[in-house]
């Protein structure tokens, strides 16, 4: 499990990466308000803790899955149980702010390309 | 975390002072109506419950994360983790590899330490 700390492309990303499902997919957890990405384990809750541990805020931390020979938009999945946060609106695994959606796809493409 | 937004507001200061036991209980309660009323197929009551029970795992989340400090590793990965557990339970599709009353078991050792 890893915070990217360098600009990586999706093919070094999955190189790296220990926990791959199916040869195809990471889970990674991203911080908007810090502008991280958190990848490389086999439950989102395991990177979510890490990432808390290393200082992010709960509630600037969201779920999902990048993949790596999809394009677009169908390169990260918003999908994670980590979302579900009725506290904030989100009362779904995705991510129901397209404000928020966008935000974190600017933060993924600010480290993996 | 805004806590004038939680249907906890009310209780969410003290939350951050109260001992895991008692929040892991607290949550334990939450979990056993989400449970009933599924088993009663009662959807609407089943979502609010479970939602109640996200807002306190949230909430104990905050309390050993913010800050974090070492000594409470332990538990924020347990509640990450049960946080987890619960949803694939209460919000996944079918899953089998969750079974509602060995979970809600875990929860009810800390009520028995209260």
């Amino acid at each position: 499990m890893f915070i990217i700390d360098e600009q990586i492309s999706r093919e070094e990303l999955f190189e790296k990466a220990e926990v791959v499902f199916d040869d195809e997919m990471v889970k990674a957890v991203v911080d908007i308000a810090k502008e991280t990405v958190g990848v490389d384990a086999a439950l989102h809750s395991d990177i979510e803790e890490f990432m808390l541990e290393n200082g992010s805020d709960n509630g600037d931390l969201w779920g999902i899955n990048i993949y790596l020979d999809e394009e677009g938009d169908d390169a990260v999945e918003f999908d994670s149980m980590i979302n579900m946060r009725p506290w904030q609106n989100n009362r779904t695994r995705g991510v129901d702010d397209e404000a928020i959606r966008e935000r974190i796809i600017e933060v993924v493409n600010k480290w993996i390309s | 975390m805004d806590f004038m937004s939680l249907q906890h507001a009310d209780i969410a200061e003290k939350w951050m002072t109260m001992p895991f036991s008692l929040q892991m209980a607290n949550i334990g309660s939450e979990i056993s109506r989400t449970i009933k009323a599924k088993e009663r197929n009662k959807a609407e009551k089943a979502e609010k419950a479970a939602f109640r029970a996200l807002e306190l795992f949230d909430l104990t989340i905050e309390a050993y994360s913010s800050p974090f400090v070492p000594e409470n590793r332990g538990k924020l990965r347990e509640v990450c983790r049960g946080r987890e557990e619960f949803c694939n339970y209460a919000f996944g599709e079918v899953d089998l590899t969750v079974d509602p009353e060995k979970m809600l078991r875990y929860y009810d050792q800390f009520a028995g330490l209260r």
